[in-house]
């Protein structure tokens, strides 16, 4: 389903010099075509013409089925339409020397026009000639705004606002794919959702799977273009169920697939028992009391921990201009501290594009090229602790700037600093019963009669906090307790014990794709939560 | 500020059942059985709770959707199998209930049904239907419960309710079964049809957009009742419309639409009639893009028949909603003026939602149960310019104590008093050639430098709140200014605006020119079809004024469709 073929097909400098080599196909033909009589004649009177022009398309065909308790539920997306296509178009106006990009007056997202679009060649151009409007206007507008600001503060910046990298031109077509059996599958989702039938106090069970193929085409005006395709696999489960004391709890748990066919959807079969046997566990099991001491953080958890200690601060490397707040507090505070040492040397932190897959399931965020038409590289962000690299794109900041392809397009802020497949590398390859007995021996080490093992993302954990005895290894899930509130810093990365060997896909659908191993965290915290018990249904469940 | 919009261009047409009749037994249908086990099951209990939850309806809807969609080149189609189950909870007792508006607060989110939604009903499973059913009944009795506790301290920290009868009369127990086949229809060809439709667009610079659609909407609705009531009706909506849009220099919106709506393929219109109907609305539509704008004026006028059916239904259907009546937020226009006269003697206007069609078309209107298990009845609401009655759900108001069939509600949403097929009856009419001629007559009498010819309404809204001036505003499509010479002239930019009570006093005159506008009305019970019927007539006065403009300005180049030549897509 996922074999490709490759045409690497090289790299240009010049413009449309390119034409021979550039797909033929209705999206490309729709862009060029959009692209080439908004440089020549998209014009405002008094004010700069555009200069550069890109844009984006995402064209996807989407399937879901759901089911709840042995039913099927409405499905969002059916296989026999045609899909649409999500547009971006981006416009600068001025010079690569000075430009608007990277600043701001305060324009947040409301207002965005409508980007999706039908597949066809006018309909395509439909899109892209409203967005390209649209896109205009507004880089006149930070345009002059910017001008007036620098003005205003003084602002001398010896650097360009661009400094242009070779365009790419790389175009990986996939053979044609056939789309699963879809009656096969809603019998098997229907079946896996009928497992919640087998506990009297679940009262929900909904079980979705959601397919997606999605197929890239970015052209911009210095030459560049690509064309990709991915497909998304998602299983998920969501779950309504009682306690004793009549507490109603809602938990999902979701897990990504290389594919549907058979052996995958018996593996999410096995998922769902497995999410439902933790149900059983949680159900009656006891509330835990305030606790400071170790704890191993389970992949998803990890994920939580080194996004806010560590990931956000990798990203918007360079500072936004901003005329609101004069500083820019979501640009990634590491750029400062490239050489020092930030985390423990038990790990090492990679981003990369252009990783097609992680145990055969098709990564979201793999990109051959990035947003401003750059060959994407892959980074070694932090090594062995100590910061390496950063994502970088044509927005200098120095004069040996060059972007190493990993600008995403902000329908905002235009082209930022983006990260994409984030894989995690231990240092050391523990296993899994290896790191519960590292946890088991600092426990030991400190008094404790007992650590805990974190599994979700969620910090408040009905199903997702286990407690481990020192003594014996035994487990058990511990209710209505959650990790304290604040949030992790890189402290906390300095404070880790150890690493799993096996890593997780955590989040396959977001900015941000991590891959993930367990870590042993020196010292957390975890409070009781607050508990409100609620009263029995009038009525006892149908049998 | 409460407003309350009718919303033409949305959504499918009407309908079907020139025979609706009774071919089925209640007692056959599953999802029946299993939703009056439930009932019967929860309901015990629940009326020994305090405060006792002491009335529950389940509505179960099967509906299939298809639909295909063409806009410039291209074409999309939407398909979509569902049912939704939901479950209305009433606590307290019928004096009170958890669902009397609060006063001094938003009624709006309150809650008193709930929905759950599933896929395939053939295969639908009995226990998973159970379960649900189950679990939406528990959670909805227990929000029905605390409604009551904040209706109970509302009750006694505001001020008397101006009309105290009762929130509830518990509608007669019913049982009907009526099932219908489904229709089926030739997307494929109906697909090439539209693109040939919109291919007319092509190369028009006064085109910014277009889209061209058929949709079809059919299923069953199965209702039942903790008193007994079975009932399974069929609905089928399918519509084909289009729409073409353009927008000035200056910000003005422009557009027409056009829209038919039948209930079997075969009375689609043939390609011919449709391309014929979309040149014409090009053609309306470059006129209106060169036309001069509208001034502030009050002129006599004539409203055409459908946009006539859009304002008896905007301007007074909604008025006479029952509920409204003992709202005391409510403006009450009309509340009081029963066996008043409100409008010319020769008017009479009817609410029938038991015809299925007028004149060989189809009436979306149409239904055969409310949405509250009641039969629905015509009902008299002006005779002879005499307001007589209003359009009852089941919440009673003084001198009103039964339903006459028109709680409506769309599926998940918490019936109250709707229109169904509202129609306007002129005794005494004139050809409408003569209409003209009596209108140029009053632009003479009255000096004026012109009087308006309202072809068509898009939609409106109309303010009902006390708080608010009892005022509404309507948004012509097209619009003739017919000058004291005869000559006539498109302007654009128009909006009519008004208060009740004046605009009806002004009809003078009627045609015999009926119509039929088939539309879905937006309202606190959510979307419903509706029909109107009305003929032309005469207004001594209309008052227009400015439409709104957009402040932001059309993109600077041509829609590259407009730019377009030749047939072949690239």
């Amino acid at each position: 389903m996922r074999s490709c073929i490759f045409f690497l097909i090289g790299f240009l400098a010049t413009g449309w010099g390119m034409a021979a080599t550039l797909p033929d196909n209705m999206y490309f033909r729709a862009m060029k075509d959009e692209m080439q009589r908004n440089l020549k004649q998209l014009r405002l009177k008094g004010h700069p013409n555009p200069y550069y022009i890109s844009y984006r398309l995402e064209h996807g065909k989407r399937l879901n089925i759901a089911a709840n308790m042995g039913a099927l539920v409405p499905a969002v997306y059916d296989p026999r339409d045609k899909g649409s296509i999500t547009a971006t178009a981006f416009v600068s106006v001025g010079s690569d020397k000075q430009d608007g990009l990277g600043f701001s007056d305060g324009e947040r997202s409301s207002g965005l026009p409508d980007n999706s679009v039908w597949p066809s060649y006018y309909a395509i151009r439909q899109g892209l000639w409203q967005l390209t409007d649209e896109a205009y206007l507004k880089a006149v507008d930070l345009y002059e705004k910017k001008m007036a600001y620098k003005q205003k503060k003084n602002i001398q910046d010896p650097l360009p606002s661009v400094m242009p990298s070779t365009p790419a031109q790389v175009v990986q077509l996939e053979e044609p794919s056939v789309w699963p059996d879809v009656e096969r599958l809603k019998t098997e989702v229907e079946q896996i959702s009928a497992l919640g039938k087998s506990l009297p106090f679940v009262e929900s069970f909904v079980a979705n799977l959601y397919i997606a193929q999605w197929n890239i085409y970015y052209l911009n005006s210095r030459g560049a273009f690509t064309q990709h395709a991915y497909w998304v696999f998602r299983f998920s489960i969501e779950a309504l169920f009682r306690q004793t004391d009549g507490k109603q709890s809602n938990k999902s748990t979701v897990m990504w697939l290389p594919d549907v066919s058979v052996s995958e959807m018996a593996r999410a079969r096995q998922y769902a028992q497995d999410f439902l046997d933790r149900i059983e566990q949680a159900h009656g099991a006891k509330s835990g009391t305030a606790y400071t001491g170790p704890v191993l953080l389970k992949p998803k958890a990890a994920a939580r921990m080194l996004d806010e200690s560590v990931l956000k601060d990798l990203v918007n490397t360079k500072p936004l201009l901003l005329a609101y707040t004069d500083n820019d507090k979501n640009a990634g505070k590491l750029y400062q501290k490239r050489s020092v040492r930030v985390s423990t040397n038990l790990l090492s932190i990679y981003d990369r594009p252009l990783t097609r897959s992680f145990e055969g399931i098709p990564l979201a965020r793999f990109m051959p090229v990035d947003d401003e038409g750059v060959a994407a590289q892959n980074l070694t962000l932090i090594a062995n602790g100590f910061v390496q690299d950063f994502p970088l794109t044509q927005r200098p900041l120095n004069k040996q700037h060059r972007s190493n392809g990993h600008a995403a397009l902000s329908r905002i802020y235009g082209p930022r600093e983006e990260l994409t497949n984030v894989f995690v590398e231990p240092k050391e390859q523990w296993t899994d019963a290896q790191m519960e007995e590292k946890l088991r021996d600092h426990c030991r080490e400190l008094g404790l009669e007992y650590g805990y093992i974190l599994h979700d993302e969620d910090p408040a954990g009905d199903l997702g906090i286990e407690r481990i005895y020192t003594a014996d290894g035994r487990k058990e899930t511990i209710l209505n307790l959650q990790w304290d509130g604040n949030f992790f810093t890189q402290r906390d990365l300095r404070s880790v014990l150890a690493v799993g060997g096996k890593k997780e896909l955590v989040d396959n659908y977001s900015d941000v794709v991590r891959i993930v191993p367990s870590i042993l965290l020196e010292e957390a915290e975890l409070v009781p939560q607050e508990h409100k018990p609620h009263r029995q249904p009038f009525v006892h469940r149908p049998r | 500020m409460k407003k309350i919009f009718l919303a033409l261009l949305t959504v499918f047409g009407s309908l079907p059942f020139s025979f609706a009749q009774e071919n089925c037994r209640v007692q056959d249908e599953r999802p029946l059985k299993l939703m009056s086990a439930e009932l019967k099951r929860s309901i015990k209990t629940f009326k020994k709770l305090n405060p006792p939850v002491y009335y529950l309806s389940y509505t179960y809807e099967d509906e299939g959707i298809q639909k295909v969609s063409v806009k410039q080149d291209a074409a999309s189609t939407y398909h979509n199998q569902h049912n939704c189950l939901t479950v209305l909870a009433r606590a307290g007792s019928p004096k009170m209930d958890n669902t009397r508006p609060l006063k001094g607060e938003d009624n709006y989110n309150r809650t008193f049904v709930k929905t759950v939604c599933g896929e395939n009903p053939l295969a639908l499973d009995t226990t998973a239907f159970r379960l649900d059913m189950w679990l939406v009944t528990q959670q909805i009795a227990e929000t029905a419960q605390e409604e009551f506790s904040r209706v109970q301290t509302n009750s006694r920290t505001t001020a008397i309710r101006q009309d105290d009868a009762d929130d509830f009369v518990v509608p007669p127990v019913s049982r009907y079964c009526h099932t219908q086949e489904k229709q089926s229809y030739d997307l494929k060809k109906i697909e090439q049809m539209l693109l040939r439709a919109s291919a007319l667009a092509r190369g028009k610079s006064f085109v910014q957009n277009s889209y061209f659609s058929f949709q079809v909407r059919q299923g069953h609705r199965y209702f039942a009742d903790s008193s007994g009531t079975q009932i399974k009706t069929p609905f089928a909506y399918a519509r084909l419309s289009y729409s073409l849009q353009n927008q000035l220099e200056d910000g003005t919106g422009l557009h027409r639409f056009n829209s038919y709506d039948i209930t079997e393929e075969s009375q689609l219109p043939s390609e011919e009639k449709l391309l014929a109907d979309v040149k014409q609305s090009l053609n309306e539509l470059k006129q209106l893009s060169v036309a001069p704008e509208a001034d502030p004026i009050t002129v006599p006028a004539i409203l055409k028949n459908r946009a006539m059916a859009v304002f008896v239904h905007e301007i007074l259907g909604h008025r006479l909603e029952g509920h409204r009546q003992k709202l005391d937020s409510f403006g009450r226009t009309f509340t009081s003026k029963v066996g008043q006269l409100i409008t010319a003697p020769f008017i009479t206007i009817v609410d029938d939602a038991t015809l299925p069609s007028f004149n060989g078309k189809p009436l979306r209107g149409f239904y055969e149960y409310d949405d509250e298990g009641v039969k629905v009845q015509p009902v008299t609401l002006v005779e002879n310019g005499i307001l007589r009655g209003f359009l009852m759900s089941s919440s009673p108001i003084k001198g009103f104590p039964v339903s006459n069939g028109h709680g409506r509600a769309e599926s998940g949403k918490f019936p109250v008093a709707r229109m169904g097929n509202t129609r306007l009856i002129a005794t005494q009419t004139v050809p409408y050639e003569t209409l003209e001629k009596q209108l140029l007559q009053e632009i003479r009498s009255q000096h004026k430098p012109y009087g308006y010819i309202i072809e068509d309404l898009s939609g409106g809204f109309t303010n009902d709140s006390t708080n608010q001036p009892q005022v509404f505003k309507l948004q012509p499509d097209f619009v003739y200014r017919l000058y004291p010479d005869g000559r006539r002239e498109v302007v654009r930019g128009v909006d009519i605006v008004g208060t009740p009570l004046v605009s009806f006093g002004a009809v003078v005159a009627a045609a015999d020119d009926y119509a039929i506008f088939n539309g879905t009305c937006g309202a606190e019970s959510g979307s419903v079809p509706v029909s109107g019927i009305a003929p032309s007539v005469l207004l001594k006065s209309l008052e227009v004024e400015k439409t709104a403009k957009s402040e932001s300005r059309p993109p600077i180049l041509p829609a590259p469709y407009a730019l377009a030549r030749g047939e072949e897509s690239k």
